[in-house]
């Protein structure tokens, strides 16, 4: 293709083309390259997955996933956004102490990985929606509370003092100064977070061995030996993923565009 | 003595104050110690017993989890199960940091790139977890099977810090490299090797905790013989709250601890290259 043709397609066009071949190219090798040479048992042919995905689409069974999976994390990620918040909240304007105290409870749950409270939760409340809501809630907090931490942190105390040398109470403080002041590192925190609680609610579901949600899929998939149910149900985690992704940055841009009026987000500190 | 009195004053209290413990320090680490034994006893208190709030078949009193984990670290076992899980973790890393080396080289190909991208961007939003029910029917019920998914976790941290790496390479530097006569190799050894540490140190401060985290999962989902995973799991299954609970207290002060020596060592790092990041 001639300089002249990539000019005619244009950018937007050109990666089309890109993703298309690329595609092409990941497929041709996955049914000529990898199925030939490996085990019918774990790997399945494109063809065989999408026949799969078809089958599981009509019968309603990967929406029925896809609804279970999404709603563990969605609920998971509002408790842990109301929580992250308030903890943020209070270690940042409540006294010194407050923060002194929490501050190391916060950063330690951030460290700990989040999914040896799964055997515990089960002993506790069994395999349930609550269990799974908690454990994803736990994986989201700690990340929402220290970004928007950062966020309240580095507000402008002089323009703080201004706004209340005018008569302004914690109401005008908190919707004029803070709450614009830390979109920025909350969007930041929502990004990070909303993917991490799909992989947590997945994780959860194959650890508690469930047969419902992707995870449960998984499972159901894994102890049949069924490698195109496994394939199928992996592809739609990750068209689920990557749309999650693609919608939190959607989201994100949108949100800078309404607090700080441009596209790349600048904070006017 | 005499060291202070011939020194400036400023310079005096800035050594008397390195000496002498910050009493608002004492205060924080004191009200954190209560603070702590104030939740254990509450802990302890409402912990087991008739009409308890907190199931003692879940979760152990305060008082058994010490003895438990006294218990364990006594006889060696729970330091041979972290062993297992280093060991794996290793050899996770060992795998995956030339495979994302490899890869980020080729994708700074301009083909590599306009080929390679979309796929990787693919792959990157696979759900990782999900990996491990491929790899149970690829490995079995094996210590491979967490390996494959650690690396493969920990794979793509590293990808996108080598490729950042590399596209941050000042080309001034390599070019004029090359007309001094350097070779590939030695152009590969005596800057881009160099230039790349930072980003390689951001990556195994990521890296580092995040395969820890799967590897647990890993032995959670896959009991193999060994593991501080394995162990929780053993111990949940045969309903024994508090040995469970001192491994998962055990998981969390490891990962609590890899993750404070990795910021140390990053920070130190960072200072000593000039940027002087602190923690």
């Amino acid at each position: 293709m001639n300089p002249r043709s990539w000019q005619v397609l244009g950018h937007g066009g050109a990666e089309v083309l890109r993703w298309v071949v690329s595609l092409g190219l990941l497929l041709a090798v996955w049914q000529w390259l990898l199925v030939p040479h490996t085990s019918s048992v774990f790997v399945a042919a494109p063809s065989a997955v999408w026949r799969e995905l078809g089958s599981m689409t009509s019968d309603g069974s990967l929406w029925s996933a896809v609804g279970t999976t999404l709603s563990e994390a969605l609920v998971g990620f509002a408790i842990g956004l109301g929580v992250g918040l308030v903890l943020a909240l209070a270690i940042g304007l409540m006294t010194p102490l407050v923060g002194k105290l929490l501050e190391p409870v916060v950063t330690g749950v951030y460290t700990s990985p989040k999914f040896v409270l799964a055997p515990i939760l089960f002993i506790w409340f069994g395999d349930g929606f609550g269990p799974r809501v908690i454990v994803v809630a736990a994986d989201v907090f700690p990340v929402i509370a220290i970004y928007a931490l950062g966020g309240i942190r580095t507000v402008n105390t002089d323009v703080v003092l201004a706004l209340r040398l005018y008569g302004g109470g914690w109401r005008h403080v908190t919707g004029k100064v803070l709450v614009p002041h830390i979109s920025g590192d909350l969007i930041t925190a929502v990004t990070v977070a909303l993917p991490r609680a799909i992989t947590i609610a997945i994780g959860v579901e194959i650890l508690f061995g469930t047969t419902t949600g992707i995870g449960g899929l998984l499972n159901t998939d894994t102890d049949l030996f069924s490698a195109p149910g496994v394939w199928a149900t992996l592809v739609a985690g990750t068209v689920i993923s990557a749309l999650c992704i693609a919608l939190t940055q959607v989201i994100g841009a949108a949100t800078r565009r309404h607090f700080f009026g441009d596209q790349a987000g600048g904070r006017n500190r | 003595m005499t060291d202070t009195l011939i020194s400036s004053p400023a310079a005096a209290r800035r050594r008397a104050a390195r000496w002498q413990p910050d009493a608002r320090w004492q205060n924080v680490v004191v009200t954190r110690i209560l603070f702590a034994a104030l939740l254990l006893s509450l802990w302890q208190a409402y912990s087991g017993g008739k009409g308890a709030v907190i199931p003692e078949v879940a979760l152990s009193k305060p008082s058994e989890i010490a003895s438990s984990l006294g218990h364990l670290i006594a006889n060696g076992g729970i330091f041979g199960a972290l062993g297992s899980t280093l060991a794996a973790l290793a050899l996770a890393l060992v795998i995956s940091i030339p495979f994302a080396a490899a890869l980020a080289l080729l994708t700074m190909t301009r083909a590599g790139e306009w080929i390679l991208g979309p796929i990787v961007t693919i792959l990157y939003a696979v759900p990782k977890v999900g990996l491990i029910t491929v790899f149970i029917l690829m490995a079995g019920f094996s210590t491979k099977t967490h390996v494959l998914l650690v690396a493969t976790t920990v794979m793509f941290v590293y990808y996108y810090s080598f490729q950042q790496g590399l596209r941050d390479l000042d080309q001034r530097v390599v070019r004029s490299l090359r007309l001094f006569g350097a070779s590939a190799p030695q152009i590969g050894y005596l800057y881009v090797l160099r230039a790349i540490v930072p980003n390689v140190v951001v990556a195994t401060r990521v890296a580092i905790p995040m395969a820890f985290g799967f590897e647990v999962f890993a032995e959670l989902r896959v009991p193999t013989a060994s593991g501080l995973g394995v162990m929780l799991n053993q111990y949940t299954q045969n309903l024994q709250p508090g040995p469970a609970m001192a491994v998962l207290v055990f998981i969390i002060v490891v990962a609590c601890v890899i993750d404070a020596l990795l910021g140390y060592w990053a920070a130190r790092y960072a200072k000593s290259i000039g940027v002087g990041v602190t923690r």
